[in-house]
């Protein structure tokens, strides 16, 4: 054989390597999340990760830890390309796999609009991907009403897009809580007609102090006080809310100039003013960071204490919270940047201390 | 050579040998495109700007010292700031340092606010569309400390024989103490001692409580640079190679700030702005 016929086929064995190597996925009987503290929940981001058993072996890892219940993110775009084409194998694959592992998916659904319906830049390119107009608000809620169809009661529940209060969620536009509870009447309503028991969340607010009239983000508490005010308890069965301790300790006391975890319960209060004082609050995202290069970390040991003793605070004192949901479970490659210092396990799926930590307070009394 | 013969020469090939030959027309091609988009590349204006203007535009998140932070005078410090400022020396240009928060670094590239990002960067290889990266000028990571007299030398390559039969001091939580989970998981003899911090583990090394100990390199290298009865052993495990960000399209600007960096390691700066913030050389 010369040489090029060498290159040939070596190229053409490369080729074939990637199909020869990948082994099927291997879905495995029905598990059950076995917990002494339910509460324990954590936020994967399976949007982004393209091999099953990767899927896969995430959710039995947090299976393992303990936590019956994640959040996991469907951007809209991803799943309706063309207006009124729908396309679910990625989701099916995700949802089903939780199910296997007894895990329950909280869907955050929104996000990144179909490039349909943005608007066109002046050079005829979609705007930015968080722009939704109006006139295409009832285009989300049709989306939304086909999610619910589609996995009927295999939701543990929604949240109706994310961190609507800062410009970056809201197409660089000016928060404006109105318009967002327009949104969401809408989509409920859709929602609560395909599925009458489904749990229907708002999306969870960015902790942040920007005063009124800010072109970057508006204040969380003021923002929900607004969406109140717009009608958007008639709809909506609890809310989702982040809770970010950044260097404070999970006890630090609440107080409407400060960002840290026990901001929850000034949110309790806003729900409380409104007649929802009882309404379930899912905590979607928390936690704290020990990356050396970012100003609001902790240290590393640090950041395992405050996380434990987060939980445990949750658990003992705030009623109706059925989950706080640990930010993040890892990433399907590193960001390069104190991002990844929020992760429980590395892209390589390297369990990291934090992680040992939070199984350890949910499971370790279940085993002799 | 004439066609006929380049056709007759096809012909005598069997057909591996063809997909092969297009295969390499195919990678040559590619790699003339390549060579020529380079070489053909628009003007870098932002180069042109500099030239014009004689001023580089610097940005940097003072939040992590010793590579850039603000001083008690609210002057910025470092060794990214001195980098900063030799290559302004070696352009012959004035150096304006702003101090931008971490996440909006690559964004004031972006935007043209800044001309370079030198701010204990790594490179992001997600973000080719916004930004193009140097050469690294030094390398994070995870580094094994020792008593100078001791005998071992830590091998990136099997790093959990090295480890065999110590007494290993790492911080709680830290990437060390995650590195050594996986080793005690492979040999035996291996004890793990959890520090709260990661000055309280190297401590613990100059007490005689461990026999090595797996930091950051940052704070591996300041250690080491002040006690003289400990040194590093072996390479950076995890290396995470610090670089000067340019934007994307400033290709002339990014040739300038790598051929500096050469010149600046060649004839030993580097090596003193490491020596000085460090304590050590990272080579």
């Amino acid at each position: 054989m010369n040489v090029l016929a060498r290159v040939a086929v070596l190229a053409t064995a490369m080729l074939a390597m990637p199909r020869a190597v990948l082994p099927p996925l291997e879905v495995g009987p029905q598990q059950v999340v076995e917990t002494q503290h339910p509460i324990t929940c954590t936020h994967t981001r399976l949007t982004d990760e393209v091999e099953p058993w990767k899927i896969l072996r995430t959710l039995e890892l947090v299976r393992e830890m303990g936590a019956p219940t994640v959040v996991e993110y469907f951007p809209w775009a991803y799943y309706e390309p063309e207006a009124g084409i729908y396309d679910f194998a990625a989701a099916e694959l995700r949802i089903d796999l939780a199910a296997n592992q007894g895990v329950g998916v909280v869907a955050r659904l929104g996000g990144i609009v179909p490039s349909w319906a943005r608007p066109q830049n002046a050079d005829g390119t979609p705007g930015p991907d968080t722009f939704l107009p109006e006139e295409h608000f009832p285009d989300f809620a049709d989306f939304v009403a086909a999610f619910v169809e589609r996995f009927d009661g295999r939701l543990a529940a929604i949240i109706l897009w994310n961190e609507p209060n800062i410009a970056l969620e809201w197409g660089f536009r000016r928060p404006d809580p109105e318009a967002y509870t327009r949104l969401i009447r809408l989509a409920a309503d859709r929602a609560h007609a395909a599925d009458p028991d489904l749990i229907v969340l708002a999306g969870a607010l960015a902790p942040t102090l920007e005063p009124e009239g800010s072109d970057l983000a508006l204040n969380d508490l003021v923002f929900l006080e607004r969406m109140y005010a717009a009608g958007a308890a008639d709809v909506l069965d609890g809310l989702a809310v982040h809770a970010y301790g950044l260097s404070f300790p999970p006890d630090d006391p609440p107080a409407p100039d400060a960002l840290n975890f026990r901001r929850v319960e000034l949110v309790r209060e806003v729900m409380a003013r409104y007649g929802e004082g009882e309404a379930p609050i899912y905590v979607t995202e928390m936690g704290w960071n020990d990356s050396p290069r970012w100003t609001r970390a902790v240290r590393p040991g640090v950041r395992i204490d405050y996380t434990i003793a987060a939980l445990a605070y949750a658990e003992a004192n705030w009623a109706n919270v059925p989950a706080v949901c640990i930010w993040a479970f890892r990433y399907p490659a590193p960001q390069r940047s104190y991002g990844d210092y929020f992760t429980l396990v590395t892209p390589e799926f390297v369990r990291k201390p934090i992680y040992d930590a939070v199984r350890d307070w949910a499971v370790e009394d279940l085993w002799p | 050579m004439k066609s006929e013969h380049l056709v007759g020469l096809l012909r005598r090939l069997n057909w591996p040998a063809r997909l092969g030959l297009a295969a390499l027309v195919v990678t040559a091609a590619a790699g003339a495109l390549w060579v020529g988009g380079t070489i053909l590349a628009p003007d870098d204006r932002i180069w042109a700007r500099i030239q014009s203007e004689r001023v580089l535009r610097v940005a940097t998140d003072a939040s992590y010292p010793p590579f850039s932070a603000v001083g008690p005078d609210g002057a910025l410090y470092g060794l990214d700031v001195d980098l900063a400022n030799a290559l302004g020396d070696r352009l012959d240009v004035t150096v304006r340092i702003e101090n931008i928060t971490y996440d909006a670094l690559l964004q004031a590239l972006a935007s043209e606010r800044a001309d370079l990002v030198i701010s204990a960067f790594v490179a992001d290889l997600n973000q080719l569309d916004d930004a193009a990266y140097s050469e690294p000028y030094f390398v994070s990571g995870l580094r094994a400390v020792v008593p100078h007299d001791d005998p071992g030398e830590l091998d990136s390559l099997a790093p959990w024989t090295w480890a065999q039969a110590r007494v290993l001091g790492v911080e709680y939580g830290s990437m060390g103490d995650v590195l050594s989970r996986q080793w005690a998981r492979r040999v035996a003899g291996l004890t793990v001692e959890r520090y709260e911090t990661a000055a309280d583990a190297l401590d613990a090394l100059l007490a005689g409580e461990v026999t090595a100990v797996l930091v950051d390199a940052v704070t591996a290298h300041a250690y080491v640079g002040a006690h003289d009865a400990v040194r590093l052993s072996g390479p950076t495990l995890d290396p995470e190679p610090y670089v000067i960000a340019t934007g994307a399209r400033s290709p002339q600007l990014l040739r300038e700030v790598n051929r500096i960096l050469a010149e600046l390691e060649a004839d030993g700066t580097l090596s003193a702005l490491r020596q000085k913030h460090l304590g050590i050389n990272n080579d």
